[in-house]
């Protein structure tokens, strides 16, 4: 039971730690009045740029003797990579959106098609693989002490985890402070909410909302080396849906970096309850439909929490749209 | 004025389409090692024989019936981002409807009609699971217009979320309890030559489905352009707030919504029972994204859903060609369609903030496709 329990709590946070950046740095487009909807295209870029420089540096790291320096080295420019990834095509949507009056919405659709079919593209050129780009540099190893993930419930899940995790986790406070403590965020809430008075404050909007939707792409790249990480490789299709959870996320959260965090848990959760429940049952019986619970627990929860918002406020819950 | 608006619009949409093709163009060139026949078999070989060119005009017809389903729900300002479940769920519907009046649950896989004892006329059952599909659409699409009036929960969200549960349940029954037991693919039992769009003249590869999307296009033009729903629809999409102060009843981008996720269950059973002929494992292979692209590019316009969906329809024959005969990525065709997208939304758009300046038109918010 135990061994269970410590099973899902593993597992809850390796679901949510890729939505968690994403989801915050849609927020911080939210704030600024520009909400991507590009962040699964971003993540699908990070994923794919994160296994291509590991796996373009994998022979000079064998030839130098792999040194367990050389890898971190490696895994280090793959993050990078991944972060640039997703701001390159954050910054398509960006710039399109704020300087060429793109609508927001059909400039992250664009995006989200653009980057499986450029990713392939690539990697079809440099590689000579439309398919599987294999990183085992990216495999990231645990951190702690061995014992430290035998401590019972929770200590798997808090030190059982490769360090990219802890990376994503680092990289969400760090947006966390951006959203709610900096005079940049507070800059990006003033270009969302009143892009008139801040333009009279010296501030330019647009510069503003081209800057959040940069940090987002970043973010939600990383989140993308993440997912990269978990099975050493690229996959065509590796971000399977988890962007457009984290925009769902930006919503249920309420505006608050606390809410989003606190959704991308929950589907987390929901995601390695629904593991743990299928158990070692085979893909044809019945309990392979509890992979879309999450989904459709999600819708439901969204739903019933609008019900609640509107009884609340009587109107349509506006206030609760973003 | 407006109609100078109109035809400028126009224009700047295929200068966007001309730019994203020089782009493909240049990108064959630099990529390939044999720049023009990679070029030729890109952008020529769909139209070098009547075979290339009616069988990219048939692989338009799924795409084109989503592609109408988009532009019925974005035009009435429901983003519909569930076209892919609603047309694997359409799909699904197809093949279980088709098994279901044609005997062939039991029978042999492949026959003539009658073969299974209660058979029914092909036509007709082939009619009654184009109309299971439409209405295993619709209300996969009804859950998120409920859940819209009830809650007003965003159908962005929903129609996200329950496309993706349904594609997971559909992929399970498929691949699971319902697969062909005597086939090593993770797919339903073929469905009966009979059962399917039959083909005109074969061995040409048009058959009926394309006169369906179609008509079913025309028809929604027509709605959106003669009648007074799709002028209301219109008003809808463009400023509820506006709409809802003359009267105009904001439940019917609700049923607008319905109506799409009928389209993409048409787009999806036209996969079923067109060239698939059976229902597989991620049968829709992103047949409702990429409607719901084509609808962007066509500025969710029901005609100009057809030369748009055309239009994608020869980018994934030009590319699938040139991967064959050269050595370009198969997938250069979705990043030439989003790049085309970009232009459109960014070109498209400029013309109205343009009008913005000058006080025509609200410049942010609002805005949509």
């Amino acid at each position: 039971m135990i061994d269970r329990i410590a099973a899902i709590a593993a597992g809850s946070l390796s679901a949510a730690a890729p939505l968690l950046p994403a989801a915050l740095g849609g927020l911080l487009t939210a704030r600024a009045g520009s909400l991507t909807v590009a962040l699964e295209g971003s993540m699908l870029a990070g994923a794919f740029a994160a296994a291509a420089v590991a796996n373009a540096a994998a022979p000079a790291l064998a030839a130098a003797g792999a040194a367990a320096a050389g890898g971190a080295a490696v895994a280090a420019m793959a993050l990078v990579a991944a972060a640039l990834a997703g701001m390159i095509l954050a910054l398509l949507v960006g710039a399109c959106a704020e300087l060429l009056g793109a609508d927001v919405f059909v400039a992250g659709l664009a995006a989200n098609l653009l980057a499986p079919g450029a990713a392939s593209m690539i990697s079809q050129a440099l590689y000579g693989t439309k398919g599987v780009l294999v990183a085992e540099a990216l495999r990231a190893p645990a951190i702690w002490p061995a014992g430290f993930a035998e401590i019972p419930l929770l200590g798997r899940a808090l030190f059982g985890q490769g360090w990219i995790l802890y990376l994503l986790a680092f990289a969400a406070m760090i947006l966390v402070f951006i959203l709610d403590k900096s005079v940049f965020g507070l800059r990006i809430k003033a270009a969302g909410e009143d892009p008139e008075i801040s333009r009279a404050a010296g501030i330019d909007p647009r510069i503003y909302r081209i800057a959040a939707h940069l940090v987002a792409g970043a973010a939600a790249g990383l989140s993308g080396a993440f997912l990269a990480s978990q099975v050493a490789a690229f996959v065509p299709g590796i971000s399977a849906g988890r962007g457009w959870i984290a925009l769902v996320a930006v919503y249920l959260g309420g505006r608050k970096a606390g809410g989003v965090a606190l959704s991308c848990l929950g589907f987390g959760f929901l995601i390695a309850a629904s593991n743990a429940l299928q158990g070692g049952s085979s893909a044809s019986s019945g309990a392979a439909l509890l992979s879309a619970l999450p989904y459709v627990a999600t819708a439901i929860a969204l739903i019933a929490w609008r019900r609640a918002a509107r009884g609340a406020h009587g109107a349509r819950g506006d206030r609760w749209r973003i | 004025m407006k109609a100078r608006g109109r035809a400028e619009a126009l224009v700047s949409r295929y200068l966007a389409i001309g730019a994203a093709l020089s782009l493909a163009a240049l990108y064959a060139a630099l990529a390939s090692s044999e720049p023009l026949s990679a070029i030729r078999s890109f952008f020529v070989a769909p139209f070098g024989s009547a075979y290339a060119v009616l069988d990219f005009i048939e692989s338009a017809a799924p795409l084109l019936a989503c592609a109408v389903g988009a532009s019925v729900a974005f035009r009435a300002g429901a983003f519909n981002l569930g076209g892919e479940g609603q047309a694997a769920a359409g799909a699904f519907a197809a093949a279980l409807a088709t098994a279901a009046f044609s005997g062939s649950a039991s029978g042999p896989a492949i026959g003539p009609a009658g073969a299974g004892g209660s058979a029914l006329n092909p036509l007709l059952v082939i009619a009654l699971a184009v109309l299971a599909a439409a209405a295993a659409g619709a209300a996969l699409a009804a859950l998120s217009a409920a859940a819209e009036a009830w809650s007003g929960a965003e159908v962005l969200l929903t129609s996200f979320l329950f496309s993706q549960a349904a594609i997971i349940a559909v992929d399970w029954a498929v691949g699971g309890p319902l697969k062909d037991p005597a086939s090593n693919l993770l797919a339903m039992k073929a469905i009966p030559l009979a059962y399917r769009f039959a083909r005109f003249a074969p061995p040409a590869p048009l058959s009926a489905a394309a006169p369906l999307a179609l008509g079913l296009a025309l028809l929604a033009a027509w709605v959106q352009k003669a009648t007074r729903t799709g002028y209301e629809l219109k008003l809808l999409g463009r400023n509820a707030a506006f709409a809802r102060a003359s009267g105009i009843d904001s439940r019917l981008r609700g049923r607008a919504l319905v109506a799409s996720g009928a389209l993409f269950g048409v787009g999806g059973s036209l996969v079923a029972l067109g060239a698939a002929g059976r229902a597989f494992v991620g049968m829709t292979g992103g047949v409702g994204w990429n409607g719901l692209a084509a609808a962007l590019v066509a500025g969710s316009d029901a005609l100009g859903a057809i030369p748009a969906s055309l239009f994608f329809a020869w980018l994934d024959a030009g590319a699938r060609q040139s991967s064959m005969l050269s050595d370009l990525s198969p997938d250069s065709a979705a990043a030439i369609k989003a790049i085309a997208l970009f232009l459109i939304t960014a070109r498209v758009s400029a013309a109205r903030i343009s009008a913005a300046r000058i006080g025509a038109a609200p410049m942010r918010r609002g805005r949509r496709p």
